[in-house]
């Protein structure tokens, strides 16, 4: 059984940046005053707008779209998409308890509107054991008393707690 | 993500019909700086850009309007020069 509060953002952020997640998740919030984060709001926005179809929300997760064959889940750009991937993998397990049997689709909006890409995801039975693992994992991580130390990388010049690390 | 230029600055310029200049007018006001009688221009974050075009689309006819929007990365990358005087009354550009 899943704990009430892993949401899709938090284990995209685990498999991402151990440090980014304890802090989301953690209430930290730093995202507000993101350009990204923002861009990438309205992305979502205008791409809801265009399919006349809105998010869902079951229990804490928020589903981008559905339709009859696949579980969609919309990205600004391509980066990391092993982290969607786990992301839109919490999602399917989610539903399949809920008794809706569904495929994974990863829509890319690229900053180019011509080549989107489009990535899919299957659930499997070791997917379901690895993420059992992994969500017990998360939930020992957000309980600990301190983040992780930041280590720099190339990904952290987007992060929308870039300052926070680096002061 | 290959060129990614973070524009902050932009000059609009519509040919817009009659029936929809209105809206279009209205759109724009929202965001920049109404400069002639069909230009805006003015500061943006490339969020707000997304969104005025985003709305810009769903408000004109293609196959009829016809808007510029050049993009620049802020407001010292270009020089401008004004002649004349200009009657409407808008914000003065020089304070």
């Amino acid at each position: 059984m899943i704990s009430i509060k892993i949401t899709g953002t938090i284990i995209n952020y685990y498999i991402h940046c151990k440090r980014q997640c304890w802090l989301f998740g953690n209430r930290i919030n730093l995202e507000d005053n993101s350009e990204d984060v923002r861009i990438g709001k309205i992305l979502h926005e205008i791409k809801s707008q265009e399919s006349k179809s809105s998010e869902i929300s079951i229990d804490n997760i928020k589903i981008d779209k559905i339709t009859g064959e696949y579980l969609v889940e919309l990205k600004k750009s391509d980066a990391d998409l092993n982290s969607t991937k786990w992301q839109v993998l919490l999602y399917l397990k989610k539903l399949k308890e809920k008794g809706i049997i569904r495929k994974g689709k990863i829509e890319v909006i690229e900053k180019k509107k011509q080549d989107k890409k489009i990535h899919y995801v299957e659930l499997t039975q070791e997917y379901e054991e690895e993420l059992d693992k992994l969500l017990l994992d998360i939930e020992k991580f957000l309980s600990s008393e301190k983040p992780p130390i930041a280590e720099r990388s190339s990904k952290c010049k987007k992060c929308a707690y870039y300052e926070y690390c680096n002061i | 993500m290959s060129k990614n230029y973070n524009y902050n600055y932009v000059f609009l310029f519509y040919d817009v019909s009659e029936k929809r200049v209105q809206k279009v007018f209205k759109i724009c006001k929202k965001y920049l700086i109404h400069h002639q009688k069909s230009v805006f221009r003015g500061s943006i974050s490339p969020s707000n850009l997304i969104k005025l075009r985003n709305e810009l689309k769903r408000t004109i006819l293609s196959s009829e309007d016809f808007i510029s929007i050049i993009k620049l990365i802020n407001k010292n990358s270009f020089d401008e020069e004004t002649l004349g005087t200009d009657n409407k009354k808008s914000e003065s550009l020089f304070i």
